[in-house]
């Protein structure tokens, strides 16, 4: 009695300061968003709801915006796994590196990515050149303004996202494991189907998650690379806020929205929120399916272990392709920031140093960055110190309701952040904090959870909690066992969190322009201010000096790893 | 934006605005506008924002000891919900034509108080009057904008001939529809078909649609915002379209070239105007008196083609550059004032013009895919 009393205790102080933040930063304003959502001319009605049910073309919104998120989601589960399958079985030492470059699409603002792409896929541009260079073509293909265009924008932001946790499951893979199903006699097909696949589960579940939940909230890129007919609901809500003002009908789609997401999710829930004790292959209905098509899936991976040895070159050939996909944008990018060209043109007539100049010497945008940066360290830093044991109480506490806290935590991806941006700036301005650097701080602590959740809560679902039961069975504190087997065993994880939790309030334009005012304006609030009218390639030196910075950071690192190996080889010869 | 080339431009007009003040300093009494703290005012950012801290911040920084802050604009809904909060997010804030009906209507903002101003200056608002509770802040146009060397031999004249790919072939690029009034692109579209200036209004959203339904297959991209109508064509990508004047001349400034054509573009201004419940509303009042007088917009419109709104400005403009302005007496009349009045009205459907743009284009979208 006494020993649940404590484990009680001990969950409601690892979840406390979530619910906590949940509350006053996103549950109070939703409310009042919720509230809107219901008032029209000073009464209460559903008439938002009304005017948007009548309406039959929301309905072709929702689902277009749903179908993509799915498609997205495919294309980057497609591309995604083979490329994490190959970083982390057979580049490991190179894994920092491309982990660090896999993450780079991010780094750059919206618009200057956007014309990246057009530079690259448009009429004049690189791909299409070079095909009629090669006379494949004698006209240009259309490649941008449709939807593959679009569809190429959005898997390059999203990619990251499918990569990052999958990369994390699949090293924290026991490779002893897989040796032993080899000596069992399996084939490198079978083995990969029958012992790492379901392994690696709880991060493919954890980026499929990540990719379609962002995909829901995307506009920007489909308006500057799709067709018209590429509009999200994201754009619908975006205009009736901004033009329109409507903001009961906007707050109405993003409830419906969120309504079908969470019925999705909960209908999804034992794939994607791997919370628990159970597992989702134990099942037994499951496994009577599996035993049917078991005859099929022998013949399959014998076909596989036969053409095994083709797995490594494909692998490696996927591999580069997928880096050049990832980064050919940056080039364009880094490039332009060295143009000498007044304006926006790709390639650049010729290269010069000029718009770093005008860059350091605005100190409008040092101050902004400076402020974007220690605002998204600080959000990033919380999310990750409040996120963590709350995650942990998730996923190893068997208690009611803990996949509605899950969700709960996980929601604010899956409303525009534009909705979520009016709710927090009503509740600063009457919390006396308009305009305050803790406004940012909070709603970046928001805006950040749910990655952190989701990425920790997939690393802790298939966590092998024997290490730990080892280390406290000969003594170790539980901190002591946090610090040296949890920690390290999830060190991929907690950066991979980290970094999107960081990511996610760097990159933030929406809810900075609610909440910007002379004592805190973001970097990308001037970028955005500078960009509206006209694009300069002064946007492109933010994204170079960022892939610099990052550039120098892994070298160091590397640098230090080289140095320490040198001294322990001399110290033990 | 080009800063050597442009530095050039505001030298000269620093220094022509310095000498037409010094000019007129003797003969006038200008009010005082002298005060103390600081005012926060919407900034445009780019040659834009160059242009507003030259011509009327640092100015009036020097004439009346007012610190200016600079504030990123915002879309007009989220100044609404600011206002609408009890915290704006400028004292002077800066609000599109097509907006500033909503802002009136629902008692936003605070009466503009004209008794700092110079009296002749208000008479000089002839094109669009300045109002109980907002002065425009300057004019543009949305014009026809082409590819100056392809089509140096036979250029488009009107819309009509943006719509013809026949003598005029080239991909198109014209603003997405839900930009509403501010994209023009529906009275574009009926003035391509041939409606009358004078019977544009009210918008016929069956024809309207359909005569896009004709440019459609030529539209390479729906432009989403200013910056892409005048990039597409800068790289080629489109070679015929719309774009606002400002951007065009911009772009050529720093080397680009675009041609642009006068004929049928739609007239639009951007207004001043003060948030109820902002915490500075003197210096507000003067930041706004000061932006009124002839030589600051003489000089604002020295360093970015956006005409005056204060006609007695052209006094102070060389010829040559006025020529350039949407409001030179040349090309003033060529125009088509947008009808801001329509586009905020309620219609049969209950629905403001504004409202309809973006519906019928989430219509239009879906069922022609």
């Amino acid at each position: 009695m006494t020993v649940a009393t404590r484990t009680d205790h001990g969950r409601a102080a690892m979840l406390l300061p979530v619910l906590l933040l949940l509350a006053l930063g996103y549950l109070g304003p939703l409310g009042m968003v919720a509230w809107t959502s219901l008032r029209r001319a000073g009464q209460t009605s559903l008439a938002a709801y009304a005017e948007i049910l009548a309406q039959p073309v929301f309905l072709d919104i929702f689902l277009r915006t749903l179908t993509t998120a799915g498609i997205v989601t495919l294309f980057c589960t497609a591309i995604g796994y083979p490329f994490a399958y190959l970083v982390a079985t057979r580049a490991r030492s190179w894994a920092g590196l491309v982990m660090a470059l896999v993450a780079m699409p991010y780094l750059t603002s919206i618009l200057i990515r956007s014309y990246a792409w057009v530079a690259i896929l448009g009429g004049g541009g690189l791909v299409n050149r070079a095909l009629m260079a090669l006379g494949l073509i004698e006209d240009p293909l259309r490649l941008v303004f449709n939807s593959f265009g679009s569809y190429v924008g959005m898997v390059q932001v999203l990619l990251p996202m499918m990569v990052l946790p999958l990369y994390a499951a699949m090293r924290r893979i026991d490779p002893t494991l897989l040796r032993a199903g080899a000596s069992l006699g399996g084939g490198p097909a079978s083995v990969f189907a029958t012992v790492f696949l379901p392994l690696s589960m709880p991060g493919l579940a954890a980026g499929a998650a990540l990719v379609f939940l962002s995909a829901l909230g995307f506009y920007i890129t489909p308006a500057l690379l799709g067709a018209p007919g590429d509009y999200m609901l994201a754009q619908a809500i975006e205009v009736r806020v901004t033009t329109l003002a409507e903001f009961d009908v906007a707050a109405a789609l993003s409830w419906m929205l969120f309504a079908m997401v969470a019925m999705l999710l909960l209908f999804l829930r034992r794939w994607i929120v791997p919370l628990g004790e159970e597992q989702p292959t134990a099942r037994p209905s499951r496994v009577r399916a599996v035993a049917s098509t078991a005859a099929i899936a022998r013949l399959v991976q014998r076909a596989g272990d036969r053409l095994a040895p083709l797995a490594g070159p494909l692998l490696w050939i996927h591999g580069m392709l997928v880096l050049t996909f990832l980064l050919a944008p940056m080039v364009v990018v880094v490039l332009i920031a060295f143009s000498s060209a007044p304006y926006l043109t790709f390639p650049p007539p010729s290269y010069s140093w000029r718009w770093f100049v005008a860059f350091f010497r605005d100190t409008n945008w040092l101050q902004a960055g400076w402020f974007s940066l220690w605002v998204s360290t600080a959000a990033a830093v919380t999310t990750l110190a409040i996120g963590t044991p709350f995650a942990f109480a998730l996923a190893r506490g068997c208690f009611a309701g803990r996949r509605l806290l899950w969700l709960l935590a996980v929601s604010p991806m899956i409303l525009p952040h534009i909705v979520i941006g009016l709710g927090l700036f009503f509740t600063f301005v009457a919390l006396g904090l308009n305009g305050h650097p803790v406004s940012f701080w909070i709603a970046y602590v928001v805006t950040g959870l749910p990655y952190v959740v989701i990425v920790l809560v997939a690393a802790l679902g298939r966590f092998d909690r024997d290490m730990e039961r080892a280390a406290t069975s000969l003594g170790a504190a539980p901190l002591t066992v946090f610090r040296t087997v949890t920690l390290p065993l999830l060190a991929a994880s907690f950066a991979t969190a980290f970094l999107f939790a960081f990511l996610s309030g760097f990159d933030d334009l929406i809810i900075g322009l609610f909440l910007s005012s002379p004592r805190g304006t973001t970097l990308a609030i001037r970028m955005w201010e500078d960009i509206r009218l006209e694009i300069s390639p002064k946007t492109a030196v933010v994204g170079a000096l960022q892939l610099a910075v990052l550039l120098v950071v892994l070298g160091a690192r590397g640098l230090s790893g080289w140095v320490g190996q040198l001294r322990r080889q001399r110290t033990s010869s | 934006m080009s800063k050597h080339l442009n530095r050039r431009r505001l030298l000269a007009a620093t220094v022509l605005g310095g000498a037409t003040t010094m000019l007129s300093r003797p003969s006038l009494a200008q009010n005082s506008l002298r005060g103390t703290g600081s005012v926060i005012v919407h900034f445009g950012g780019g040659t834009m924002g160059d242009a507003q801290r030259i011509a009327y911040s640092e100015p009036f920084e020097r004439e009346t000891g007012i610190r200016v802050i600079h504030q990123a604009g915002v879309t007009a809904g989220v100044q609404r919900a600011a206002i609408l909060a009890g915290a704006p997010k400028h004292d002077v804030a800066n609000i599109s034509g097509g907006s500033m009906a909503a802002f009136e209507q629902d008692n936003l903002l605070l009466p503009i108080d004209y008794g700092f101003w110079n009296e002749r200056d208000r008479a000089g608002y002839d094109i669009v009057p300045a109002a109980r509770l907002y002065v425009p802040a300057m004019l543009y146009s949305m014009v026809i904008a082409f590819d100056a060397q392809r089509y140096a031999n036979r250029s488009p004249q009107s819309w009509a001939d943006v719509w013809n790919a026949r003598d005029f072939p080239g991909r198109r690029t014209l603003a997405a529809g839900a930009n509403a009034a501010d994209g023009a692109s529906y009275e574009i579209a009926l003035l391509a078909d041939g409606v009358k200036p004078e019977d544009l209004y009210p918008i016929d959203w069956e024809r309207a649609l359909r005569s896009l339904d004709r440019i459609r297959p030529e539209v390479t991209k729906w432009w989403a915002n200013g910056a892409e109508s005048v990039q597409l064509q800068v790289d080629r990508q489109a070679t015929i379209g719309s774009a606002w004047n400002g951007r065009i001349d911009g772009a050529n400034d720093q080397g680009a070239r675009i041609g642009k054509n006068w004929n049928q573009g739609i007239l639009q201004w951007a207004g001043w105007a003060i948030p109820r419940g902002v915490a500075n509303a003197e210096n507000a009042q003067k930041y706004i008196a000061f932006m009124s007088r002839p030589e600051p917009q003489a000089r604002f419109s020295e360093i970015i083609t956006y005409g005056p709104t204060n006609s007695l400005a052209f006094n102070h403009i060389p010829a040559d550059r006025a020529a350039l302005l949407p409001t030179a007496p040349a090309v003033k009349d060529l125009q088509i004032v947008q009808n801001y009045t329509f586009w905020n009205a309620v219609d049969s459907t209950g629905q403001t013009g504004l409202r309809r743009a973006i519906s019928e284009w989430e219509r239009w979208v879906a069922s022609r895919r």
